[in-house]
């Protein structure tokens, strides 16, 4: 993908600025009227006629067009009639001029719009009854408000081959119109360069050109992209109709962006996840692991509580049974309880949680995800957000990204340093070890003493950071898990009040933005657990309870023999294993419960459907557990239970806000106070390539899909085409 | 003014049975008196294990779990489905449960408090 | 013997069968009750129908007129031995569902 230059960007114009929200037009031009269907509008200069027709609240139908990507113009689907013009005219790629009479319902307008869907319907198969786009098909529909009521066609149709691309991407390449919005979607958004058209004409091509897959992080995009059947779901294929399945708007969380989600669903099934556009997190993409990990949520679950036998075997058995054996347990452990916290849990539960281990008499409430705790540690909220905003990210100039890998721990977040990269000349540089981020960056080495010379000014990149009029360190929470962590993250801190000085984004612009890779962090942080299990391998409590951890922190061989491992949680993994007392909790589409994501914006999932067998919400787990334990919780239905998130953490019940934190200096002061030394060891980052992105996490690790997607990436690396 | 108003509401509502309290006490006691009459015949024709004492006591309890009961018209659309009821009864097309159901049996009281509710399987 | 049956028929003894059931005939009664058979006194009063073993099955209920003590049966190698009804026993069948299940359980390793 070429980058469009600063020029181009001012060129193009009001109608692509303000798509893009940017804000390089430092002088808005005058205005300009044109009328379309006689009502006059005002446009900016160099909107174009199907811009300015949708500001009139008129639709122009198109197949090519598409807001978010560039515009290609060859569906011919958006003609209309201007006056004065011998021709009509594609509205998606003609800018209007002063004065225009655009009409959009005339019978010129309609002669073009039959004549058009005559000659895209020619060579498409009448396969509806069997396309699993039905239903949701722009073709379907337009061909039904806008096409002609009789066919000429007496010739025979062609037919293309289908390709294989993947494991989630289904193709049947004759119902293809070429549109070519998966080309330009993955060219200008995913930034792998696969897909392209061969052949002219009635030969034209949509495809790899060589048999390959399309290696991305981002491929389901291009599946809502399509304006037909030609890209499908492959996992989703032949499931259910758009008309039949229930859609239940929802938070992913199986990264820290909580990017928005409609759940499809039916009979107590997931059977697909869509992006929900939200214009702040998530546009309307969604990555891959998000889209399709829903079958995992129907694998490997935990449907009844389990307690351990005389032969140490997990048996099944009733609620109650396994509460008042656990109860017993907390009883007896006298005060010396522990929790850790996974990268799945909601806040909910996670106040339900420090609420009852407080009361039971214990402190070591922690969570798996490590964060520095030295100097302010995670008192002050602004050391630990994603401090800019996803969105915000598009106005930087200079993005360094530190230890962290976005296209892999947030696909959606790299998409969005892609866009600033394409459209707004960002610049990003990296520490950490060579990755390929879609985007051309400099590499500045995976020395972790860089940080230190980028602070005292002697590395030679450091000159550029303070040049840039609004730069961004994006933190990766893996540097901050290493040993050093603290002393890095104080070093970021100090380095990013340095330029958040200097630079010329003024007193809002904030610098240091910590990328989270699980979606409970902030929420946990927010709510005072401690990040780490440190504490808990110091001093191992005599009852842990394992609340969805399943990344392996804490193992039977850090704990003495008599400590008794409660887990609670939704999929058999790592955690359940080792647990003497297994209590079943709901997945997140199963519970109406609280996320926050990485820049602090509370979001609720909705529950589209009851947890599986016996499986119970979480918090309402730990409610029954404190109460027969004998420390009760005074908290009985989620109204009450999140008046006590607003008592310890407002911004946890501020659904949709970003809680902005702004306690910069003061963090920097008491991070002057670390001391400590670098590790000569190299940073890392634990996703490096396409296979280590698709399972990261229980839901993940349980999914079919996933594992085929990983077979099919490590096989792919045998094959000569990719570079 | 405002008794005006009143007035003309409580002119437009339409009365269903009765014009005055009293009909419609009046009308209560009869249908009170027309169960309390058919009771014998319910206890021997639908083989209830219940005694005629055990009935007029139920009887009495379903009258008077409305007696708060003011509006008229509430009053008469109370005793329209009570007469209903009794229609059913009388000309047998209940059954044996259809009668035993008043005494609400085999109901278990939903839990209330959460813990019961929890290993119910309500919450 | 009369508590069991109910009944009170005098007639030719025709055969006896494996499990040691006994096959009458009096072909002065009507059809349908000149053919009888008296179960082994050893199942009391637990004897069924399905007692009577195939090869005596065809002569009780009229298929043919050859009991098997005249006509030996044809013995073919993939027949299976008789065997009672197990209604009510262990054995019964119960149906199962051979649909796949939405969810699947997690099944914990063993260790013992």
């Amino acid at each position: 993908m070429l980058r469009l230059g600063a020029s181009r960007v001012l060129q193009n114009g009001g109608g692509r600025a303000a798509v893009l929200g940017t804000r390089t037009q430092a002088s808005a031009p005058e205005k300009i009227e044109v009328f379309i269907n006689d009502k006059p509008v005002m446009v900016e200069p160099g909107t174009t006629v199907l811009q300015a027709a949708a500001i009139a609240g008129v639709e122009i139908p198109r197949f090519c067009y598409h807001e978010r990507l560039s515009v290609a113009g060859n569906c011919r689907m958006c003609l209309v009639e201007v006056e004065k013009s011998p021709k009509p005219v594609a509205a998606c790629a003609m800018p209007v001029m002063k004065g225009w009479r655009v009409k959009t319902d005339s019978d010129l307008t309609r002669k073009a719009r039959e004549g058009v869907m005559e000659f895209l319907l020619i060579n498409h198969p009448l396969d509806c009854p069997i396309c699993d786009q039905g239903g949701e098909c722009d073709l379907q529909d337009q061909s039904m408000a806008f096409g002609s009521d009789r066919t000429r066609f007496l010739d025979k149709k062609r037919a293309v081959e289908d390709k294989n691309i993947g494991p989630l991407v289904k193709t049947i390449m004759t119902r293809c119109i070429h549109c070519t919005r998966c080309v330009r979607f993955a060219s200008e958004i995913a930034g792998v360069e696969d897909l392209g058209t061969t052949g002219r004409g009635h030969d034209m091509q949509i495809g790899t050109y060589v048999e390959k897959m399309l290696m991305s992080e981002l491929s389901g995009n291009v599946i809502d992209l399509c304006p037909v059947g030609a890209l499908t779901s492959k996992p989703y294929a032949f499931t259910a109709r758009p008309w039949e399945v229930r859609r239940t708007d929802s938070i992913d969380v199986l990264d820290a962006l909580g990017s928005n989600i409609v759940v499809n669903h039916r009979t107590g099934e997931v059977l697909r996840i869509l992006p929900q556009t939200n214009e702040d997190i998530n546009e309307e993409w969604l990555s891959d692991k998000s889209r399709f990990s829903y079958d995992g949520l129907k694998r490997q679950r935990l449907i009844h509580p389990m307690v351990k036998d005389s032969n140490g075997d997990l048996r099944p058995c009733e609620w109650e049974d396994a509460l008042i054996v656990a109860a017993k347990a907390l009883q007896a452990a006298d005060g010396s309880v522990g929790a850790i916290a996974g990268g799945l849990v909601d806040a909910e539960s996670l106040i339900a949680m420090k609420d009852m281990v407080n009361k039971l008499g214990g402190e070591a409430v922690c969570t798996e995800e490590i964060f520095p705790n030295a100097g302010t540690g995670t008192d002050l909220r602004s050391s630990y957000l994603l401090n800019t905003g996803i969105a915000g990210v598009e106005e930087a100039d200079l993005a360094l990204l530190v230890g962290t890998n976005p296209r892999f721990e947030a696909p959606l977040f790299n998409a969005r340093l892609r866009k600033a990269w394409v459209h707004n000349e960002l610049d990003v540089a990296m520490i950490g070890p060579k990755v390929n981020l879609t985007y051309d960056h400099e590499n500045l080495g995976d020395d972790a003493s860089i940080i230190q010379g980028l602070l005292d000014g002697s590395h030679p990149f450091a000159k550029r950071l303070s040049s840039a009029k609004k730069p961004i360190i994006v933190v990766g929470s893996s540097l901050l898990a290493r040993p050093d962590g603290s002393t890095l993250h104080a070093k970021l801190l100090q380095l990013s009040q340095k330029l958040r000085n200097s630079c010329e984004g003024g007193a809002d612009w904030r610098v240091l933005n910590v990328l989270h890779r699980v979606a409970s962090q902030v929420a946990a942080l927010d709510l005072g657990y401690a990040p780490g299990v440190a504490s808990i391998r110091n001093a191992p409590p005599k009852v842990l309870f394992l609340l969805g951890a399943d990344e392996g922190a804490i193992t039977r061989e850090d704990l003495p023999k008599d400590t008794v491992v409660i887990y609670q949680g939704h999929h058999g993994d790592r955690g359940a294993e080792m647990a003497d007392i297994v209590l079943p909790g709901a997945a997140y589409t199963e519970k109406t419960a609280t996320y926050v994501n990485t820049e602090g914006r509370a979001q609720q999932t909705q529950a589209a459907l009851v947890p599986p067998g016996m499986a119970r919400e979480d918090w309402k787990i730990i409610r029954a557990l404190s109460q027969i334990a004998g420390v009760v919780l005074t908290y009985d239905n989620l109204d009450e239970i999140r008046n006590r998130m607003t008592e310890v953490s407002p911004n946890l019940t501020r659904y949709g806000d970003v809680e902005e934190a702004n306690y910069f200096a003061q963090a920097t002061d008491l991070a002057k106070r670390v001391q400590g030394s670098v590790a000569p060891f190299p940073l890392d980052v634990p996703q490096k390539k396409l296979e280590d992105f698709y399972m990261t996490d229980p839901i993940t690790r349980a999914s079919a899909t996933m594992a085929k997607c990983i077979v099919a990436v490590k096989k792919e690396a045998s094959n000569k085409y990719h570079d | 003014m405002a008794s005006r108003v009143a007035k003309a509401t409580a002119r437009q509502v339409k009365p269903l049975l009765s014009i005055d309290q009293s009909e419609a006490r009046k009308r209560v006691l009869n249908l009170y008196k027309a169960w309390y009459r058919q009771i014998p015949y319910i206890v021997i024709e639908y083989d209830i294990p219940k005694s005629q004492d055990q009935c007029r006591q139920k009887l009495r309890e379903e009258f008077e779990k409305y007696r708060h009961v003011q509006d008229i018209r509430t009053i008469d659309m109370l005793v329209i489905k009570g007469q209903m009821e009794l229609k059913e009864t009388v000309e047998i097309w209940k059954q044996k449960h259809g009668i035993m159901s008043y005494w609400r049996d085999s109901v278990e009281p939903r839990p209330k408090d959460f813990l019961s509710k929890f290993l119910d399987g309500h919450e | 013997m009369f508590s069991r049956t109910d009944d009170l028929k005098i007639g030719t003894f025709v055969g006896e069968d494996s499990l040691g059931n006994k096959y009458y005939q009096d072909d002065n009664l009507m059809m349908g009750r000149n053919r009888w058979v008296i179960y082994h006194p050893r199942y009391g009063v637990d004897y069924e129908g399905s007692l009577v073993p195939p090869e005596w099955f065809g002569w009780l209920h009229h298929k043919t007129d050859q009991p098997p003590t005249k006509v030996a049966p044809v013995s073919y190698g993939w027949l299976s031995g008789h065997q009672e009804n197990v209604t009510g026993t262990e054995e019964a069948y119960t149906p199962y569902t051979t649909t796949k299940p939405k969810i699947e359980a997690w099944v914990p390793p063993k260790k013992s």
